[in-house]
């Protein structure tokens, strides 16, 4: 097992990245519920087990890398689920479950890192300090 | 970090929503006032909501596309006054009719109702975002 340089840990903390981008849309669709006009909006990510991939298929620095602001995600108009005179397009029952999938994902997600690094101090102590 | 502007977002609305509680109070209270500073019945308020694009660095393109809301101004209801037949009245016209103010209490209840869940979904998110920030904290415990 790689300590330094785990693939694991870097994808972990690119979910925990992501996530975060996420509720930071939710906050904007949530805070404009009620804005005549507003559009709600939703940001897709990239298949990360696809970008893995990529990142490993690269075995040559002049071979294409995939754009660096592919972690930013893209931002795009949700789907309209209703109609409203005013032009809204918040559905706040979606982002609700939205908010609440993404916070259970976020908890998942911090503590698998969490275990990781004890099983790492697990090692580094020969077994003898355990949590 | 981006669950910092999260809760900024959130409480941006909160401070929206707020504004708009207090204008339905300021309502409901001159629901029957017949006499204002600017001469005549107090008229309905209402805010108007504008969605506001944070500032965007370079390095952080998501940012651009999220909005926060702020009140933009405060309209007055340009609807009819309720007129109301009351001769004893000192605010009497000559028929004998007084001009109540646009004020519909039940639509003010429903306002109220609706800014209300409005605040608790933004409350919502800040705690989720308080939530997901001491997850962050606790991996290393």
């Amino acid at each position: 097992m790689r300590v330094l340089g785990d693939r694991t840990l870097e994808a972990m903390g690119r979910l925990l990245d992501r996530l975060v981008r996420s509720a930071a849309v939710t906050a904007s669709n949530l805070a404009n519920a009620e804005t005549p006009g507003y559009r709600a909006l939703e940001v897709r990510f990239p298949d990360l087990l696809r970008m893995h991939r990529a990142d490993v298929e690269r075995t040559h620095p002049r071979h294409l890398q995939p754009p660096g602001s592919i972690e930013e995600g893209r931002v795009q108009f949700a789907p309209v689920t209703r109609a409203r005179p005013d032009g809204n397009t918040v559905d706040v029952e979606r982002e609700m479950m939205r908010l609440g999938e993404l916070q259970g994902r976020y908890r998942a997600t911090t503590e698998m890192l969490r275990k990781r690094f004890a099983l790492f101090l697990y090692a580094a102590t020969d077994g003898r300090f355990q949590r | 970090m981006s669950l910092k502007r999260a809760m900024a977002i959130a409480a941006s609305a909160l401070s929206a929503q707020r504004t708009r509680l207090e204008l339905v109070a300021s309502n409901l209270a001159n629901a029957r006032t017949t006499r204002t500073p600017g001469g005549g019945p107090y008229r309905r308020r209402l805010p108007v909501f504008v969605a506001q694009p944070l500032a965007a660095s370079p390095a952080q393109p998501l940012a651009a596309s999220l909005q926060a809301v702020r009140v933009a101004r405060v309209v007055e209801d340009p609807s009819p006054f309720l007129r109301r037949y009351e001769p004893g009245h000192p605010d009497a016209d000559e028929a004998g009719f007084v001009a109540y103010p646009n004020v519909d209490p039940l639509a003010e209840m429903v306002d109220l109702l609706t800014a209300a869940r409005s605040y608790e979904a933004n409350v919502t998110l800040v705690r989720a975002a308080r939530e997901m920030l001491r997850n962050t904290l606790q991996i290393l415990v």
